[in-house]
């Protein structure tokens, strides 16, 4: 059973990227000022010692690095500043949550992919391939697995790395599509929340029955009692 | 008495209907063929591997080396390698290992096996734990326990093993082939998650049960040092595929594992019918938030955290300790039950142990001391052997019968120094119908009896237990006994029938010149104790139950309800003339000379009991709550009774 996540295309098939070691190893590396706490990106309210980051200004200079010939529009800006200021923490997720993917975005061992050739090459193309990885790790992942914890962990690198690596519509280049795919619906914290959801419903259903059936048990059990 | 256990039931059922194994019986060994040298290569590069495989635990990890099994060495196992926590032992059954082709994986075999004596279950007492939880998470499928606490022990070993010691368990998965049926299936898959392996590396081609196996690895690793809290959810999760599992020969059972634990009949495991929290019901993985963690947020917020079903005894102080039924079954899925008597016996026997009291003693001279005295002459007449030939010899050479002959003169003294002499006791149990049946339900009326009988016992006195029901309805240990298995016995024995009091037994067991023994038959030990009681003090007694001419007293203790009547009349109403001075119990206990005791559960004040039993003192034992008072007020009434 695959439970779909958000993360891809359904119509049309992951491709073989790098190594799942590779972008692990990328995450595991992420620079600090790309890692900042949970509402510190605020540029209203610096943090002393540190300089104020400005997640647009990242995003858009990983695009226009990814695709040099493609111009930098006012539209892509305005949609970026409107995404990172979703109301809640959902902005500051998706902010926090966007840094990361641009550094693993950065890394040229991705850019060399063979499935991301044509893509590169095509400046439109590439901006709207690097935006939509972007979107939909900041709106899928981020809410349920923190920002700042995706290079903590071996567990959370790779649930971090197959996420970007599915975004970016490609699989680890060292496993199979189906294999990977397997593997992604046992990390993902998304989807093992659904499946624990629905394994909760069935166990509560079942203590349930148990219940019921053991008290009727006991009434037939109170009813045969004889007192001498 | 004794009950044919379930393997017994099992094997007068037709084929069709055979119930499947709790427990395999320990595989029988014999002198093997002298190793070829195939075995040869495969026992040294076996043996040399052990090492190793005792580093994977730890630099410290101490265990006698393996006994590897050669050709035609053993019958009966069902796996090439098994372990045994009583003996502290890891056996290979090396012509399976062959024949499945693992002698290449002797470091994974072996650290399996040491893992199973030093992480899960790493004793007998978790062992008995893990087989409880398991139990309650199976609900009715008890024949399936040792199945599901050998799985979830590999699974945490091989976990281990994998994952931590760099022990490749992958390939012996491998070469061991695809499983065989769905329950297998899953734990292969738990696996393949476990090690982040690729679907159907362990499992083969075909559909998984992919979110279960997902739970299943969160259980792992979350009770990966506490085997006990988590075999409960596993048997949760498993419950479902064991009943549906088809494989060939009709599901999953004990003996189709590929590591098996077997137990001699009778191994104890201490400590686990006063376990307090033996009972406790398991909660299901995924409503466990050790295991879901904040992933469950929203969908149980509404469950407690220790599950959703209610403490399942909350009516007695017992608390959630195991019955004797349940005990049973539990020593039966570890391969360690011999009947079910013998269970009740370690139940009642490990309850009464905390409970035990001081056995009143009777302070006695030790025996006469002899001296020797001069040499008087030997007679014609006298023994021969009583002659002393070197006095003889030295008085002259010449012996002439009746006229040189010496003997010598023997004199006696009295020791300065005392001796306790414990106080026997005679002990009549109550099972009729009326009683509660200690062999299924725990009975805190049998476990006062359990009480006197065990602490007389501990104090050097024997005892004489008698289990009545109706007329000729008696059991018990034919006389004085200090065999403590006898005597318990009698305490779980149980008839359920009609309630009379053996009247005749009480009386000539103390009432008339020859003990009981003499009518019953008699063990060793109770001898002494069936020779004349009467009068104590005569000085002309010579029986072990006698010292320095004394008789050994005895209490006489009535375990029973309101049928404690018949005691004293052969009516339940007291006839007008009752004269409770001239009763037999009233006369046995005044000849006994140790007291007596009434143990009854009966609800009320024991007043009417108090009239009509002079000598006795009663107690009344209802609940699990008047077992500890009880046992305080005996061991208060009977201190007061040294002498």
């Amino acid at each position: 059973m695959t439970t779909p996540d958000g993360l891809v295309d359904p119509t049309r098939p992951l491709q073989p990227g790098p190594a799942l070691a590779t972008v692990m190893q990328r995450i595991a590396t992420t620079p600090a000022d790309r890692l900042p706490a949970p509402g510190t990106l605020d540029a209203l309210r610096p943090q002393p010692g540190r300089a104020v980051v400005d997640p647009t200004a990242v995003v858009a200079d990983a695009v226009a690095d990814l695709a040099p010939t493609a111009r930098r529009s006012h539209e892509q800006l305005t949609w970026l500043r409107t995404f990172f200021s979703a109301s809640g923490d959902a902005g500051d997720q998706r902010a926090r949550a966007a840094l990361v993917v641009t550094w693993v975005l950065d890394d040229p061992a991705l850019r060399v992919a063979p499935a991301l050739a044509e893509v590169l090459v095509d400046g439109r193309r590439a901006t709207d391939w690097a935006l939509t990885a972007v979107s939909r790790v900041a709106t899928v992942l981020a809410p349920v697995l923190d920002p700042q914890t995706w290079p903590s962990t071996t567990a959370t690198r790779e649930e971090a790395a197959r996420a970007i690596l599915r975004a970016c519509g490609l699989h680890p280049g060292d496993e199979t599509a189906v294999d990977a795919e397997a593997r992604w619906q046992t990390v993902s914290t998304a989807i093992q929340r659904v499946v624990l959801a629905q394994l909760a419903e069935e166990a509560q259903r079942t203590e349930e029955l148990q219940r019921a059936l053991a008290a009727r048990r006991a009434k037939e059990a109170a009813a045969q009692v004889s007192h001498v | 008495m004794r009950r044919r256990g379930r393997a017994d039931e099992g094997a007068e059922k037709t084929p069709s209907t055979q119930t499947p194994p709790t427990a395999l019986p320990r595989p029988v060994e014999r002198p093997g063929a002298p190793d070829d040298a195939r075995f040869a290569a495969v026992r040294a590069a076996w043996t040399a591997a052990w090492p190793e495989a005792l580093g994977a635990w730890g630099r410290f990890t101490r265990l006698h080396p393996p006994r590897l099994l050669g050709a035609d060495a053993v019958s009966g196992a069902s796996s090439f390698a098994w372990f045994s926590l009583g003996d502290v032992e890891v056996t290979v059954d090396l012509e399976q290992v062959l024949d499945l082709g693992v002698e290449d994986h002797a470091v994974a075999v072996l650290a399996h096996e040491i893992g199973h004596h030093v992480h899960a279950p790493g004793d007998m007492l978790t062992a008995g734990k893990m087989a409880v939880q398991a139990r309650l998470g199976l609900v009715d499928l008890d024949d399936r326990v040792g199945l599901v606490t050998n799985l979830w022990s590999d699974m945490l070993v091989n976990d281990r093993l994998q994952t931590r010691a760099g022990i490749d368990m992958v390939s012996l998965w491998r070469r061991l082939g695809p499983p065989q049926g769905d329950v297998m299936r899953l734990v292969l898959r738990t696996d393949e998650i476990l090690w982040s392996l690729p679907a159907g590396t362990l499992t083969g081609p075909g559909p998984q049960h992919d979110a279960e196996a997902q739970l299943l690895s969160r259980l792992v690793r979350t009770y990966a040092d506490n085997p006990v809290d988590g075999v409960g959810g596993f048997a949760m999760v498993l419950r479902p595929f064991l009943v549906q599992d088809t494989a060939p020969g009709g599901g999953l059972t004990v003996a189709d594992l590929r590591c098996a634990q077997h137990e001699r009949p009778g191994t104890p495991v201490p400590g686990l019918a006063t376990d307090g929290g033996a009972q406790r019901l398991p909660v299901h993985p995924a409503l466990d938030r050790s295991v879901v963690g904040d992933l469950a947020r929203g969908e149980s917020d509404t469950a407690p955290e220790a599950g959703l079903l209610p403490d399942p005894s909350p009516t007695q102080s017992l608390g959630s300790t195991l019955t004797p039924a349940d005990y049973t079954a539990v020593l039966q899925s570890l391969g360690v039950a011999t009947t079910p008597e013998a269970a009740a016996i370690a139940w009642y026997r490990e309850h009464a142990a905390r409970h035990l009291v001081p056995f009143p003693t009777t302070t006695q001279p030790s025996a006469p001391e002899t001296l020797l005295g001069g040499l008087d002459p030997w007679e014609n007449g006298d023994d021969l052997a009583d002659v002393d030939w070197t006095a003889t010899m030295l008085a002259s050479p010449v012996v002439v019968p009746g006229m040189t002959t010496l003997r010598r003169h023997l004199d006696t003294t009295t020791s300065t120094e005392t001796e306790d002499q414990p106080v026997d006791l005679d002990l009549y149990l109550d099972s009729s119908g009326s009683m509660p049946d200690p062999r299924h339900q725990p009975a805190p009326i049998a476990l006062a009896g359990a009480v006197l009988a065990l602490s007389a016992l501990r104090s050097g006195a024997r005892v004489q237990a008698t289990t009545w029901s109706g007329p000729q309805q008696l059991a018990g240990t034919d006389g004085f006994t200090r065999d403590a298995t006898a005597v318990m016995s009698a305490v779980v024995a149980y008839f359920g029938g009609g309630t009379s009091f053996p009247v005749p037994l009480l009386e000539r067991t103390h009432l008339e010149g020859a003990g009981v023994g003499d009518v019953r038959g008699t063990t060793d030990g109770a001898r002494g104790a069936r020779a004349p009681r009467h009068g104590s003090g005569s000085g002309s007694g010579s029986g072990s139950n006698t010292v320095s001419g004394q008789h050994r007293r005895r209490h006489i203790a009535v375990i029973s309800d309101s049928g404690v009547v018949s005691m004293f009349s052969d009516t339940w109403r007291l006839p007008e003339d009752f004269d409770p001075l001239t009763t037999s119990a009233a006369r046995a206990v005044r000849a006994a000379g140790g007291g007596g005791s009434l143990v009854l559960n009966v609800a009320g004040p024991p007043d009417r009991y108090v009239d009509m039993a002079p000598g006795y003192a009663v107690y009344t034992v209802t609940s699990w709550d008047d077992v500890v008072p009880f046992a305080r007020d005996l061991a208060r009434t009977l201190w007061g009774q040294n002498a």
